[in-house]
């Protein structure tokens, strides 16, 4: 098990309980520090608080939707350099094309099976 | 009934307007004449017109001052210009582009103009179409977006534990083992209920949905409705009042078991625990009528009728906890009018909603062979 994990932290923002909690489960059980957001104020709000290594972003958030975390993350120098996992139950091209040009560094569609999940976060923290 | 289209006429010459007026009113246009440019103006003002034809030669004000004052006023008005072979130059020059269809020379070609305003109109109808085409592919696409969501959503659920489950078989306690198991049960009702609206609602709109019509005892029926529905939500308080003899209905049992089920299920989630749920049944005349009142924070006049719309969900930002696609009412108001009957909504905003349905008796007697 990679020791250098414990010292990463990932920042889940997911409006759906259940997919909040096994998303930030497997995470855990992968050796990873989790914070877990519900909407895109909580997250933006620890994202300004704690450093964190890498955010999974669910894209179709209730209130301001995810875009806007995409948005206020890369206008924020201190921010923008935080790479940003972004999942979503869209599967449209363009959906996918502006998220990365919005600098999401991975676009995941949903559903997701555990090993897609660990493998696309250890592609970035290892 | 489409409303008429609105012509108004400005020329100083009388008997021009008035032959004009004639000719417009027998085609099945509204029509105003207006001789002078300040009734022109006023006319303009207290009704809506689609179209004007005015004389480039008014006195006062001029029909090129009088084109650009109307313009302020209705930027989307359109105008056939009618001038004299002399000043058709001139008249050109100073209207210019704004909105004019034609420039028509004295004395006036009647047929020419009614073909003019023939194509104005056919125009406009296009444009008012192209409108509404695009309010309803926004509405399908809005649907599609959803309905993809909420299909995903819990597959995502299944997916995510199950996966989980496996892999990681030999880190999990057995309690957390149990609660992934039950997420993946509820998660794979949920999707059977979506699934099961949208075929409904397929069913409804192709007009393929079949009725089991049985005669049927709606008193026992709303009983057992009830007794599950307590069972659902134990912290309402759901109450059944029903008069005391209530006729037999010829209805589909199944699908009036749905209606009510989701009616009552509808009064819960938007309702607080705790408060009431009254489910009510009478003879009104030759129908039955039921009422499900709820104590909720109520529904705005204007959105009464599009609560029964697909995927309407007014409240989202309210409750945005509450699941589910918003499909319910609209199948309960297609399973309704299939059996003939009429639902309705009535709220008042802060003290609750009241959904109503009526359903026709069972009076007719089978034919004895």
């Amino acid at each position: 098990m990679n020791k250098r994990r414990e010292t990463k932290t990932v920042l889940v923002i997911e409006d759906e309980a259940d997919i909040l909690k096994l998303t930030s489960r497997v995470l855990e059980l992968e050796g990873y520090r989790v914070l877990q957001a519900k909407n895109s104020e909580e997250g933006m709000s620890l994202l300004r608080e704690s450093p964190i290594s890498l955010v999974l972003l669910d894209l179709r958030l209730p209130g301001c939707d995810g875009w806007v975390v995409l948005e206020q993350m890369k206008e924020d120098t201190a921010l923008s350099v935080i790479p940003v996992i972004v999942f979503t139950a869209s599967a449209g091209v363009p959906q996918r094309e502006r998220a990365l040009s919005m600098g999401a560094t991975d676009y995941l569609v949903k559903p997701l099976s555990a090993a897609t999940l660990r493998k696309a976060v250890a592609r970035i923290l290892g | 009934m489409a409303p008429k289209f609105e012509i108004l006429i400005v020329d100083d010459d009388v008997n021009l307007a008035s032959k004009l007026q004639h000719i417009l009113e027998v085609e099945g246009y509204g029509t105003a004449v207006a001789t002078d440019d300040q009734t022109a103006l006023t006319l303009f003002r207290q009704k809506t017109f689609d179209l004007a034809i005015v004389d480039i030669k008014l006195p006062g004000m001029s029909g090129v001052k009088l084109v650009e004052e109307l313009a302020k006023l209705s930027p989307r008005m359109e105008y056939i210009i009618t001038t004299d072979e002399a000043s058709m130059e001139s008249s050109v020059e100073a209207v210019g582009q704004r909105q004019v269809v034609a420039y028509e020379i004295k004395p006036l070609n009647m047929d020419h103009i009614l073909g003019l305003i023939t194509q104005v109109v056919e125009r406009k109808q296009a444009e008012k179409r192209m409108v509404e085409y695009k309010e309803l592919d926004k509405l399908k696409s809005n649907l599609l977006s959803t309905v993809s969501h909420e299909l995903r959503t819990p597959l995502a659920i299944i997916k995510g534990y199950s996966t989980m489950l496996v892999d990681y078989d030999n880190r999990l306690m057995p309690d957390e083992k149990n609660e992934y198991l039950q997420s993946i049960g509820k998660a794979t009702d949920r999707l059977t209920e979506l699934v099961d609206h949208l075929l409904d609602l397929s069913q409804l709109e192709a007009g393929l949905l079949r009725l089991t019509k049985q005669q049927t005892s709606i008193s026992k029926l709303m009983n057992e409705v009830v007794a599950e529905a307590k069972l659902r939500a134990p912290r309402h308080e759901i109450v059944l009042k029903l008069t005391n003899r209530l006729p037999m209905l010829n209805v589909d049992a199944r699908r009036v078991r749905q209606v009510l089920d989701n009616i009552i299920d509808n009064a819960c989630k938007y309702s607080s625990e705790g408060t009431q749920v009254v489910v009510s049944a009478q003879q009104v005349g030759s129908e039955l009528q039921v009422s499900i009142a709820d104590q909720g924070i109520g529904i705005p006049a204007e959105d009464l009728k599009r609560v029964f719309d697909r995927m309407y969900r007014f409240e989202q930002r309210l409750t945005p906890g509450v699941k589910g696609a918003g499909l319910g009412l609209a199948i309960c108001k297609g399973l309704v009018e299939a059996h003939s009957g009429r639902i309705w909504m009535e709220s008042e905003k802060g003290k609750g909603s009241t959904c109503f349905f009526t359903l026709p008796l069972y009076r007719y007697r089978e034919p004895q062979l």
